[in-house]
Parts: structure tokens; C-alpha cells; sequence
């Protein structure tokens, strides 16, 4: 909850994500328990029936079908035109949208740097199995849309130093509407995939609508509440006038035991709404600790909840 | 409850709670800390919200808390107290007793001991004047009740006028000291009064009020033994709280007079006589020890009558001392009823004890009651001032005489048969010569025939009709200090005037109880040319007899010239021939020779009285020994005279000097230094009888009985210092929440 004394913001891939997590990394493959189509040729495979070495069925045939698919032995036995269905591999989208409000830059160790690493790591399962990354940072902007930069599909390991110098480039300040961003969101995202938030999820104007409008339209939307130790147990002390690093709004304490009880009290109580209100609409929430390392999150935490495979 | 200052609280709670609200609002200096979101923080902490000013109130136990001792400071700003019962008015006279009696060992102290009735009394006026309403603490109209201390005895004497100051006061009751003078309330009454304003002083009657003045409460700590309390006028508006120190039944033994005679043929016989008094209702026997010059030389067991009720009046002390004439007057007037409050009185039980002694020197004579069973100091008495009395015996002693001027065959055959030491008889001039050689001390009486030698003493303008004695100048001579008779002539500025010749005058009346005309009978005396003298009625002379028209002789009595004069001459009248002649004589010369000389009275002196007396010309180095064994310079005046102020109590005092001595005096042999012994005892039946009075009848207005103290105790009980500590107590109550909330 406190602003981080110094910090060391990344400047290339190497500080996002080091050879050690990329060999664990490696293995893993982005997963859905629902099963999306995709737009291009990828190493999924798909529902749909297309061009692969992985017969599926067959169907007969009927005029206009690429006389190129007929099984030509079939139709020698049974005098009947089939066409030979294989199953279609197919890409699958990745789209990680992380808060870049000034509130994520803000805990030991920093909320946003955990949320920078998170990223890259998802975005380098994604790209090295050819799934379509998109990269959403929500932030402040003076045109209110609250949405400061986007990458979008991108695809293959090449990209991968675009996906690093964006997040390494992104700077969290400022404060936004999680509303209008996920409308935004909504509204541009195309296709069918997963979609991970990372975020604190306080917002002033509350995370309802926002996550209201992220829900749905073929997205499997997995929230990650990013919170630091400090946030879960403030070590504050005395009369304080705490300063909201966002809209500077002020509130006067004077830090005592009830207090922080009913701080605690109130904290897990937002936690538990947030999480009823995603479990309603078939959302996930995972919350974590900043100080959790990448690899556990990764290798336990999303694998678990089926983000990874 | 009532509150001194309820508008100055007023205007304080008008600026200090708005301050402390909006202190409250303004209150703390919080430290900034920059947050990822406020969002939880006012969620736990709605009543921080800063939205509405009185929602940060809401709740509140420390403004609570804080609001709450502010009140109680405002309070005590008030200054509410619950009064008092009885300290009405404002203003107090505390009148205490320190006479004789007051040293009684009755008096009730703190927690139930015993002291005397002086301390108890300047104890119970130290409460009162603790328990006297104070001012406000500021600046407001409100002084407090003001008091004055008046101590009194004979005399009152005022030690501190009105103030609040309760220091002061204090420190005024503190100085009272015991002294063993009678008491008399009435001078301390009017000394009070002369302090209260708007009053005017009506002749005769004292102090009047002139309109309603200020009424005054006049608190009177005595044992009631006041000899003129019938006299003593509070005030027609102030009124009197009386309380009554000692114990009506308190036991006491006394020596209430002691007196000393020689034998005219045997001067070296002296009788002794002490009368004796018991104030309990019980037959004492007592042991009764005689001193002389500190050696026991007798002692005589003695019962005294117990205290009865309903004796007549005169049998009190007081009106066996009262003078004969009093008591003639009383018979005359039939003003022997005895009221009924006198009736119910103790009467004290009166005894006497005589002793005899051979001794022809001077002495010191002390006499002492004694416990007949122990011998130790007496039981069951409170008052030990009264047990013992000195006595200064003057040495048995012939009369040496001079007769100055004309040496007359009668006189000189009439004193031819008195038993006199020596008779010079000296020209004026020879005497004149003498007094300048220092050697007339020698003589204890001067006959001055016709005559007044002059001795350079002091001179006064002529006054009409003084005789013989005008010099040259127009100056007449006045009697040089020493003991005179003097005929046929009148002595200057003694308030004496001669008013003409009266002629074949008769002596019509004379004092029988005079010891110079007690047995002379003038009835056969003719005086062919006598002299009318007027008398000044302020000049202290005595008539001891009288013609049709002024006096036939006279006593001038001062402090050292003492004179019998005879205004007439004797050789003018058949008085010669007669012996009432030769008894007057004798009389006189014993009479201003032997008791006037020897200074017995002079000698035996009362505390309240002054010590004056003659020393001889030209001593020098004078000092004088208190029985406290404090000693003291004494100046003594041209003539030899000396003063010493009020003597406070009884007991020795001894005046020493280095020069001549004069008869009587005795040289102290290790440092040869002259010492003359003065007894001053208390003597005094109504100081003595101790037992006190439950009830006074002043002058005016109902008698006034003593009342409990323990009321007039009951001053207003103040609040102030227990709202203070109240708020004292609610602000550690705050600090210590105030703490507990915030690092607990």
C-alpha cells in the first residue's frame, strides 16, 4: 500500500523474465476449459474441421466442396462421394490487460513489476505456442478512454521483444475509470480467448461495471488481484492523514488496533465480494501477493486454475 | 450552592468550549502517507470522514471527555460553595480574653486534651478565622468577610484591624500572650466600635451609632469573669457570640490577698495575713508554705470551705474588696437584695491563714499552697498563677525626722514623746544646704512649718493664694519630692487656691478610715484664722478632714512627693494645747514615714499596674529582672524616678543599680550592686474564681449565653479545589484512552 521507496523499473526482456523462469516456462501451453475458435492456423487444435495431418470424420459430399478432400477409396467401395474431414489446428487468443494506475505502483515488493513479469510471462507462453498476444495497459488519459497503450496480435516468438519493450516501456501513474477501459476492451478485443486482468480491482467508481462489460463475448476472463504484503498488513502507526496516490483524495486515521481490525475486517470482506461477484458471471479470481515469485504463479497458482497446461 | 463568580464563568465558557470544538476540528497535525487507495481506509473509518463537521464529533469520548473537564474548571471558575450556617455578615470582631483566669488548665484543645483556656480560645478564633468566607479568586466585588483581633485584659489592645487576610489574622491570634490582669471587656468593645464606620462618639455614653452602619459580629472567647461586663455596650446593631471557655464546675485554690503589718511598739513582729479561696463545691484541706527570702519558714495546714450557691452577694470576692465606703453607701441605699441570678452563682469558699514572724530587717516573703497529702503543687486546680503571692516586707525601722522653719515649743514637746529614730531641726537654709549635699534621703518625713525650702526644684508660675512661697520672680515653689507635712502654708501646682481667711472655724468632719485622722478627735479644736482652700477636682488631692468651707487637711499622694497639709496655723487655734494634737502627729509621721516611705504599697504591685518608683539621686547602670528571668535597661529620669511600663505578670521583679541606696534597699555582696524587690501578684478573687460563665449580662441587650462552637465552625465549604482536581482526574482518564486507542 505504500509508494515503493526506489525502484528499478525493467528496461529489457532479461529484467522481465530471466533464462531460469524461461526454461520453466517453456513446457507450459496457454489452456481454456472452453475451446475457442481461432482465426488462424495455429498448434491448437480447433473444433472446427480444416486442413490437418488428423483425420476426423467424414462427411458426403455435396456440390461446391473441394473435390480435393474426396475420398477417393471410399468412393471406389461404395460408389458414394465422401469428403475426408481432418481436424483444424488453430491459434488461440491471449489477451492480458494490466492496470497501470498510479495505485500499482505502490508496495514491497512493487505491485506493478509483479504485474510487468506476470505479464511477460504469459504473453512468452503465448507467443512461443503461436497464440495471438494482445497486451492492454489501462492508465490514465487525458481522452478518458483509460486506456494508455494496447499490442496487439501478436504472435510468434519474434514478437517477443515487442511484447518486452512495451510493458518495459509502460509507466504507471495517474488514475482511470475501469468502466469506460473495459468498455474499450469489450469493444475492441476480436475473436474468442482468454483474457487475465491484472489489477488491484479498487477503484473508487467499484469494479462491477467494468468487470460487467469485460464478461462474456467469448472470452474465458480470469482476474488476478495483485495486492502487496503492506496492503494486507498495513505497518502504520499514529495520526496519519493517508493520501490516495490516485486522486489525492485524503482521510484521517489515527491508526489503533480496532482500526486496523476493521481494516482487515473490510479488506477481506472487498476480496469476498469480488470474488462472488466473479464466480456469478463464470469469471475467476485469483488474489496474490506481490511478493509471490513469477514461477510459483505460474507453475502453481495459474496452472491450477487451468490458465497454463 | 451558590457561586461567587458566575458571570466571569460565563464569559470563560463562552470562549473556551467554541475554542475547544473547533480546536477539536483543527485538532491534530497528521502525518501525510501516500496510499494505493483510500477506498478501505474510509471505509473503517466513516466518522473521520471530513464531510459534515459535526460527524467528526459524533461519538467522541475524548472530546467527551475533554468537554467534561472543562466544565468542571469552569466550575470551579464559578467558584460555588454551599454556605455556611452561621457567618452571616461581614464583618467580625474576635474579642479574646487574655486576663488571669484565661490560664486556667480547663480549656478544651485538639483531640480531647487539655490546655489552657487562652489556647483553646486562640484555637477555636484560629478556626473561625479558617472558616471565615474568603473573595473570589479575581478581580471581582466580592472581599470576603473581614475580621479583627482585639485581645484584652484591664485594657484592650487591638493587634489587627479589619482585613481578609487570613494570614494576618492568623499571625495576630498567634501573639496573643497570657498575662495575669483582670479583665474588662467594655474598652475592647469600644476600641471594636471606633473601627466600624459611620459611628461618632456621644459624650457619657460612649459610642453610639450614629444610623445603621455596618453591623458588626463581635466574638467574644472569654471565661466571663469580666468585672464590668454590665458596663460594656456591643452596639445597639451588632450583635455578640459568646463562647465560653473552661468549665463552669473547674476546681481552683488561691491566694487571693496577702498583707503584711508591723507592730507599731515592736516593729520587729510582723503578722502576716493571706486570705485563702476555694472554687470547688468540696471541703479542701491544703498545706499553706512561707517563704522567707526563699527559705521555708513555716507552714500551716488549712481547710477551706467547699463552693456554695445562694450566698449572699456580698460575701463575693469582688464586694469584700470593694472599699468601705462603697459598701456604706450600698447599706445606706438598702442595695443588699441579692438578684436571683446572683443567688444560683457558686459562692467561692473564703478561708484565711495568719503567720508570725520576728524580724526586724527587710524581706522578701513568699507564700505558696501546697498539696497537704504530697506536699507537691496542688491537684484538682486549674490555675497555678493564683497558688503563690509575694510579699516585700520593708525592715523594721524608726522614723527619722527634720522639722524646717520655725522650732516650736509645741512641736518640739509633742514629737519629744513620739518613739522616732532622730529629730533635726534644721533652718531653711540647713535644709537647703542639705538637699544640695545629697543627704535629706536621710530623713524620712520633713515637718515644714510655715515653710517651703528652695531646692531648685521645680518652679511654677504663681498661682493665687499661694502663700509664703513666691519668690522674688513671681514664682511659686511646689514641694520638692519627699514626704511632707506641711502646715500653714500651700504649696504650688498641686491645684490648690486660696480662697481668703475664714475666720473661728471648726473641723466639721474627717475620714475615720484615714490612718492619720482615724483617731483624732477635732471636736475641742477652735481655729481663730483658718484659710478657705479650693480644690481643684482633677488634681488628685484628698480631703481627709474638713472646716465649714473647704478643707481642714489635706493628702497629696504622687508618685514621689507624698504631703499631709495642714493649711491653718496650729498657733492660731487651741490645737496645740490639745492632745488630739499630739495623736495627729504621731499619725502623720508614722503614717508618711514609715508606710509611705517604707514603699509598701509601692512595692506590692498588681500585673496590669505600672512600676514607679524613686531611686536615689545619680545611680547610674539601672536594670530590672522580670520573673521570666529576662532582664531589661531602665532610664531613670533627673529626680531619680523610674517607669516601668505594664507589668503582664505576676511574680519577682527586681530592680538593681550601681550607686547610693535608700532605705529598705539591700546591696547585693558579690557584685555590689544596690537591689530593690518588687512582688507584683495577681491577688485578684475574681480571676481567681475560676469557674466559668455559661452567660453574660452586658450593659445592653439580652445576656448572652454561650453557644457550641462547633456551628459558627461550619464556614462555607468551597468547591473550587474539588471541581480542579475532578478535572484533573477526566484529563488523565482522556490521556490515558487517548493512548490506549492509539499504540495498543
Amino acid at each position: 500500500m505504500l509508494k515503493t521507496a526506489s525502484i528499478i523499473r525493467p528496461k529489457t526482456i532479461d529484467d522481465l523474465l530471466n533464462t531460469e523462469l524461461i526454461a520453466k516456462l517453456d513446457p507450459l501451453d496457454l489452456s481454456s476449459k472452453r475451446v475457442f475458435f481461432g482465426k488462424l492456423k495455429g498448434e491448437r487444435r480447433s473444433k472446427k474441421r480444416g486442413q490437418s495431418v488428423e483425420f476426423a470424420d467424414h462427411r458426403p459430399y455435396t456440390s461446391g466442396d473441394d473435390i480435393r478432400h474426396i475420398d477417393w477409396n471410399i468412393y471406389a467401395r461404395l460408389d458414394t462421394l465422401f469428403l475426408k474431414l481432418f481436424l483444424e489446428e488453430e491459434d488461440l487468443s491471449l489477451h492480458v490487460v494490466i492496470d497501470c494506475s498510479a495505485s500499482s505502483d505502490c508496495g514491497e515488493p512493487n505491485k506493478f513489476l509483479f504485474m510487468q513479469k506476470a505479464a511477460a510471462a504469459l504473453g512468452y507462453i503465448g507467443l512461443v505456442n503461436l497464440n495471438r498476444v494482445t497486451i492492454t495497459a489501462m492508465g490514465d488519459r487525458d481522452d478518458g478512454s483509460g486506456i494508455v497503450g494496447s499490442l496487439r496480435d501478436l504472435r510468434g516468438r519474434r514478437r517477443l521483444h515487442d511484447m518486452a519493450s512495451f510493458l518495459c516501456g509502460l509507466e504507471p501513474k495517474g488514475s482511470f475509470s475501469f468502466r469506460s477501459a473495459a468498455e474499450r476492451i469489450a469493444l475492441s478485443r476480436r475473436g474468442k480467448g482468454v483474457m487475465l486482468v491484472f489489477s488491484d480491482f479498487f477503484y473508487k467508481d467499484g469494479f462491477e461495471e467494468g468487470l460487467r462489460r469485460l464478461v462474456g463475448h467469448g472470452y474465458d476472463v480470469f482476474c488476478v488481484q495483485v495486492l502487496s504484503p503492506q496492503e494486507i498488513e498495513p505497518p502504520i502507526t499514529g495520526d496519519l492523514r493517508l493520501r490516495d496516490m490516485e486522486d489525492s483524495d485524503s482521510a484521517e486515521v489515527t491508526v489503533s488496533a480496532p482500526l486496523l481490525k476493521r481494516y482487515k475486517a473490510n479488506l477481506a470482506a472487498y476480496c469476498k465480494s469480488l470474488e462472488q461477484f466473479c464466480v456469478q458471471r463464470s469469471m475467476q479470481l485469483m488474489t496474490v501477493r506481490s511478493d509471490t515469485p513469477i514461477d510459483t504463479l505460474m507453475l502453481d497458482y495459474l496452472r491450477r486454475k487451468g490458465v497454463v497446461k | 450552592m451558590t457561586f461567587l463568580t458566575p458571570l466571569l464563568a460565563g464569559i470563560v465558557a463562552a470562549i473556551a468550549i467554541p475554542s475547544l470544538i473547533i480546536l477539536y476540528f483543527l485538532k491534530l497535525r497528521r502525518r501525510d502517507l501516500e496510499v494505493s487507495t483510500t477506498l478501505l481506509w474510509k471505509k473503517a473509518v466513516q466518522d473521520l470522514q471530513a464531510n459534515a463537521p459535526f460527524q467528526k464529533l459524533r461519538r467522541n469520548l475524548l472530546l467527551f471527555l475533554q468537554l467534561l473537564a472543562l466544565a468542571a474548571v469552569l466550575f470551579a471558575v464559578a467558584q460555588p460553595f454551599f454556605r455556611g450556617e452561621t457567618l452571616r455578615g461581614s464583618k467580625h470582631v474576635l474579642l479574646i480574653d487574655r486576663s488571669g483566669s484565661m490560664a486556667s488548665l480547663d480549656g478544651e484543645g485538639k483531640g480531647n486534651t487539655t490546655v489552657s483556656r487562652l489556647e483553646a480560645a486562640k484555637q477555636q478564633a484560629l478556626d473561625f478565622v479558617e472558616a471565615l468566607p474568603e473573595g473570589d479568586l479575581f478581580f471581582g466585588q466580592n472581599k470576603g468577610d473581614q475580621a479583627m483581633v482585639i485581645t484584652f485584659d484591664e485594657t484592650a489592645e487591638p493587634l489587627q484591624p479589619f482585613t481578609n487576610d487570613k494570614r494576618q489574622l492568623r499571625a495576630a491570634i498567634e501573639r496573643i500572650a497570657q498575662t495575669d490582669k483582670g479583665s474588662a471587656v467594655s474598652e475592647a468593645m469600644r476600641v471594636a466600635q471606633a473601627h466600624q464606620a459611620q459611628r461618632r462618639v456621644v459624650e457619657g455614653v460612649g459610642l453610639e451609632s450614629v444610623n445603621e452602619g455596618e453591623q458588626v459580629t463581635m466574638h467574644l472567647y472569654s471565661d466571663g469573669k469580666l468585672t464590668d461586663a454590665d458596663k460594656a455596650r456591643p452596639g445597639v446593631e451588632n450583635t455578640v457570640v459568646y463562647a465560653a471557655q473552661g468549665k463552669p464546675d473547674a476546681p481552683n485554690l488561691a491566694i487571693t490577698n496577702l498583707k503584711a503589718e508591723r507592730s507599731y511598739e515592736t516593729p520587729q513582729e510582723v503578722t502576716l495575713f493571706a486570705s485563702l479561696m476555694n472554687t470547688q463545691q468540696s471541703e479542701r484541706t491544703i498545706d499553706v508554705e512561707l517563704l522567707v527570702d526563699g527559705v521555708p519558714a513555716g507552714i500551716k495546714s488549712v481547710t477551706l470551705p467547699a463552693a456554695s450557691r445562694g450566698n449572699l452577694a456580698l460575701s463575693t470576692p469582688a464586694n469584700v474588696r470593694a472599699s468601705a465606703d462603697e459598701r456604706d453607701a450600698k447599706e445606706v441605699a438598702g442595695d443588699t437584695k441579692v438578684d436571683e441570678n446572683d443567688a444560683n452563682k457558686l459562692r467561692a469558699g473564703q478561708s484565711g491563714v495568719v503567720f508570725k514572724l520576728e524580724r526586724s530587717e527587710g524581706m522578701l516573703v513568699q507564700t505558696r499552697l501546697r498539696s497537704s497529702t504530697t506536699g507537691e503543687a496542688l491537684e484538682q486546680n486549674v490555675l497555678s498563677t493564683d497558688d503563690r503571692a509575694w510579699l516585700v516586707v520593708p525592715p523594721a525601722k524608726r522614723v527619722t525626722l527634720a522639722v524646717v522653719g520655725r522650732a516650736n515649743l509645741f512641736l518640739k514637746s509633742a514629737l519629744e514623746g513620739l518613739p522616732l529614730n532622730r529629730v533635726d531641726f534644721l533652718t531653711t537654709a540647713d535644709f537647703e544646704q542639705q538637699w544640695q549635699q545629697g543627704k535629706a534621703g536621710q530623713y524620712d518625713c520633713v515637718i515644714l512649718d510655715g515653710v517651703i525650702p528652695n531646692v531648685g526644684q521645680q518652679v511654677v508660675a504663681s498661682t493665687a493664694g499661694a502663700t509664703g512661697t513666691v519668690n522674688d520672680a513671681g514664682l511659686a515653689r511646689t514641694l520638692p519630692p519627699g514626704n511632707y507635712l506641711v502646715f500653714n502654708v500651700i504649696p504650688a501646682g498641686l491645684g490648690l487656691t486660696d480662697a481668703g481667711k475664714l475666720e473661728n472655724a471648726t473641723v466639721i468632719s474627717r475620714s475615720v478610715d484615714h490612718p492619720v485622722t482615724r483617731y483624732v478627735n477635732f471636736d475641742p479644736v477652735q481655729i481663730a484664722t483658718a484659710r478657705e482652700v479650693q480644690v481643684d477636682p482633677a488634681a488628685g488631692v484628698s480631703k481627709i478632714a474638713m472646716l465649714e468651707r473647704g478643707p481642714a487637711l489635706l493628702e497629696i499622694s504622687k508618685a514621689d512627693t507624698h504631703a499631709v497639709i495642714v493649711p491653718f496655723d496650729y498657733m492660731d487655734s487651741n490645737w496645740p494645747l490639745d492632745v488630739s494634737f499630739v495623736v495627729f502627729l504621731a499619725s502623720s509621721v508614722n503614717y508618711l514615714g514609715e508606710e509611705v516611705a517604707g514603699r509598701l504599697d509601692a512595692r506590692s504591685l498588681r500585673p496590669g499596674q505600672e512600676l514607679r518608683d524613686r531611686l536615689p539621686l545619680g545611680v547610674t547602670n539601672v536594670r530590672i529582672r522580670k520573673p521570666d528571668n529576662s532582664e531589661s535597661d531602665v532610664t531613670p529620669e533627673q529626680d531619680g524616678s523610674i517607669l516601668v511600663p505594664t507589668l503582664a505578670t505576676s511574680g519577682v521583679y527586681e530592680v538593681t543599680w550601681d550607686g547610693s541606696t535608700m532605705p529598705g534597699d539591700v546591696r547585693n555582696p558579690a557584685n555590689n550592686r544596690a537591689l530593690r524587690i518588687y512582688a507584683a501578684n495577681m491577688l485578684d478573687g475574681k480571676e481567681s474564681d475560676v469557674p466559668a460563665e455559661e452567660k453574660i449580662a452586658l450593659a445592653a441587650g439580652e445576656p448572652v449565653t454561650s453557644k457550641t462552637l462547633a456551628s459558627s465552625r461550619a464556614g462555607d465549604v468551597r468547591l473550587w479545589p474539588y471541581l480542579l482536581m475532578l478535572g484533573l482526574v477526566v484529563v488523565m482518564v482522556e490521556w490515558y484512552i487517548y493512548n490506549r486507542k492509539v499504540y495498543v
